[in-house]
């Protein structure tokens, strides 16, 4: 693939790490799983709040069915989804299928034009309608398989 | 909680005054280790009011610099936007969807690059 | 020497497959209607897509992003998604149109009615976008599109008046027989027709897949500065040819068959026969473009896999949109619906819809985040670029009254 262009940081005097804004450098960016496939974008991100100290941490990267569309307003729509992608998918669940579409932060590596995660693309939900769709349509086209010649 | 709920939170000052909804967090990767791999992602702070497309597209604080007419149009429409510390929340009112700051005298005061 | 056959291969294919069905009904039809008037727009609209493609080509190439996935990542999913449905929309209309034209280019060398050839069309589109080597199928599809040049040799063969020709397409002015608004009307699809979105969101795919890196980016300026300048003159060349030869015989185009009159009468046999097989791969050339188009917005829209190199089986989400966008394209087309004024349409309302992808392309080209400090935009080119999206602004504003008040351009 072509090179990434240099990802600029700004300096920050109050802190010796790195500063993002959430929904300009984390939300609606493009997400490549370990192997470099393209998995989604980051639809939302999820939040924890540490009653005791007051402190908040991005816990997650919340990507696949549902998700953008509860972020865009339709909650009800975003569930459903999210509940019919769980229903979709029919490979043996290694996590609880909530997780699917959850990414936990510290898998997050280089956050740059894309966001590597250190995960594989067929544990996230948003490779389920993929799955789908190639087993129950695109297998059954002849000449699915190889690749095309060059 | 997710990002987009709290994007839907306002901020009220302690004496009631409202000051605005939230339109961004920021974040600092340097919380506490986490199984010892990456620093966490770490909410410094709130961004309040509307930052707006300008903001979006990179033209404040300068990052895009062209071409000379969108800049110049989108410093005018500009809006101010407030930086809330974390440190300065003092309680969640999560029915109302609203967050009460500390009385103002005990206020850090942040700006967009601090 | 070996590169630049290679570079060279690329501006013919460049030059053969810019005029789509588009071009070919709206300069025909302009130029049997308004004579030469409208020959600046073509100009016009040609350095505005010089342009859009430069840009989109090096925001490709250095940060390796594609025109929608960019989209949705500076404008927020919610513009992004109006953007998305906008775009999708047009290019369905565009793709019929596409289809049609490709059957109705069969349908005049095998005397069999067009609509029966559209579900034969679309098999092939399809079978195209699924299987073949997309590189070699592009190359056959630009290099045949150059048969199209047999509309420049009309016009020498016709052998008009050269200084009258130019000055009359350097003094534009509205025929007796128009109005203002018709002439507005014909200058937005000229504009549209010249300038067309599903270009760049292919053009800026293939980049991605490519691979191009910072040392493609002098080959892309070449091809594009030297290949789509040249296609505009073979629009020129058919919307003069309609000019010379419609005209005067109060011939108006609502037909493609129209279009390949002024040929036929001046080149004779030979000469149809030449332009039909340019007419068949420009059109099925466009099909192909605007199938995986249609594919490529949805795809990098939502985040899918995406791509026409690697096997179908890698990107399935994104084959099965291909397919049922041609589908759905061909089942519009086999309403019946005229073929030419959905055309009409899909140029118009792309002409409108423009601003949408244009403005945050320019923004990126310009944010050294994306293509690095050494590659925004320069000044010169800021300034122009300024200008379009001023144009292209307006262009948006003007298009749907001008739809109402000419009833379509009627």
């Amino acid at each position: 693939m072509s090179e990434a262009s240099d990802w600029r940081v700004p300096d920050n005097p109050t802190s010796a790490g790195r500063v993002l804004h959430a929904t300009l450098d984390l939300l609606d960016r493009q997400l490549r799983d370990r192997n470099g496939k393209l998995c989604g974008n980051v639809d939302d991100l999820e939040i924890t709040r540490d009653e005791e100290t007051g402190q908040m941490f991005i816990s997650a990267i919340l990507c696949g069915p549902g998700v953008l569309a509860y972020r865009m307003g339709r909650r009800r729509l975003g569930r459903w989804l999210e509940e019919a992608n769980r229903r979709v998918h029919d490979t043996p669940r290694h996590h609880e299928p909530f997780e699917r579409t959850r990414i936990p932060i510290e898998l997050a590596g280089q956050v740059g034009p894309t966001i590597d995660v250190a995960v594989d693309i067929d544990d996230l939900a948003t490779h389920d309608m993929e799955r789908w769709t190639l087993t129950h349509v695109i297998r059954h086209i002849p000449g699915s398989g190889s690749r095309a010649n060059q | 909680m997710r990002i987009s709920d709290l994007l839907e939170y306002t901020v009220e000052s302690a004496d009631g005054q409202r000051l605005g909804r939230i339109s961004d967090v920021r974040v600092i990767q340097d919380g506490p280790l986490i199984r010892g791999v990456q620093s966490a992602f770490r909410v410094d702070a709130l961004i309040v009011g509307r930052g707006g497309l300008a903001e979006r597209l990179g033209y404040i604080r300068g990052r895009v610099q062209g071409p000379w007419m969108l800049r110049v149009l989108f410093s005018r429409l500009e809006r101010r936007s407030q930086v809330i510390a974390v440190s300065d929340i003092d309680h969640w009112d999560d029915d109302a969807r609203v967050i009460h700051l500390v009385a103002d005298a005990h206020r850090v005061r942040r700006t967009l690059e601090t | 020497m070996k590169k630049v056959l290679g570079v060279a291969l690329g501006v013919l294919t460049a030059i053969g497959g810019f005029v789509d069905m588009g071009d070919l009904v709206a300069n025909a039809e302009t130029g049997a209607r308004f004579d030469m008037n409208l020959a600046w727009v073509v100009i016009v609209g040609v350095i505005g897509i010089v342009v859009y493609a430069e840009m989109s080509g090096r925001v490709a190439a250095l940060c390796g992003r594609p025109v929608f996935d960019l989209v949705r990542e500076r404008l927020g999913p919610r513009f992004g998604m109006a953007n998305l449905l906008a775009s999708f929309f047009i290019n369905m209309l565009t793709l019929t149109a596409e289809i049609a034209g490709v059957a109705l280019s069969l349908s005049l060398v095998s005397s069999v009615n067009y609509l029966f050839l559209i579900p034969f069309v679309a098999f092939l589109v399809w079978l195209v976008c699924w299987r073949m080597s997309f590189v070699m199928m592009e190359r056959i599809f630009g290099l045949l599109g150059l048969c199209l040049v047999v509309f420049a040799v009309t016009v020498w063969k016709i052998g008009p008046d050269w200084n009258q020709l130019f000055s009359d397409a350097a003094h534009p002015h509205v025929p007796h027989s128009e109005t203002v608004f018709t002439y507005a009307y014909f200058g937005i699809a000229l504009f549209g027709a010249a300038m067309t979105p599903y270009e760049v969101f292919f053009f800026s795919s293939g980049a991605v897949e490519d691979g191009w890196t910072r040392k493609d980016l002098g080959e892309n300026k070449i091809n594009v500065l030297i290949g789509f300048p040249l296609g505009a003159a073979l629009s020129l060349a058919i919307m003069a040819s309609t000019h010379l030869l419609l005209a005067p015989r109060h011939i108006s185009v609502d037909q493609l068959s129209q279009v390949a009159l002024p040929v036929a009468s001046a080149v004779g046999r030979l000469g149809l026969a030449v332009v039909i097989i340019g007419i068949f791969a420009a059109t099925f050339g466009a099909a192909l473009e605007t199938s995986l188009s249609a594919g490529y917005v949805v795809a990098q829209y939502l985040g899918w896999p995406w791509g026409k190199h690697s096997a179908p089986r890698t990107a399935s989400r994104f084959h099965v949109v291909v397919m049922m966008s041609i589908i759905a394209a061909a089942l519009f087309g086999l309403t019946g619906v005229d073929p030419v004024k959905v055309t009409e349409y899909s140029i118009v309302l792309s002409a409108a819809a423009l601003p949408l992808t244009y403005f945050p392309i320019l923004v990126i080209a310009n944010d050294p985040r994306y293509v690095g400090p050494e590659h925004t935009n320069g000044r010169f080119l800021n300034a122009v670029a300024s200008v379009y999206l001023v144009i292209l602004v307006l262009v948006a504003i003007a298009t749907i009254p001008l739809m109402i008040i000419t009833k379509g351009g009627s």
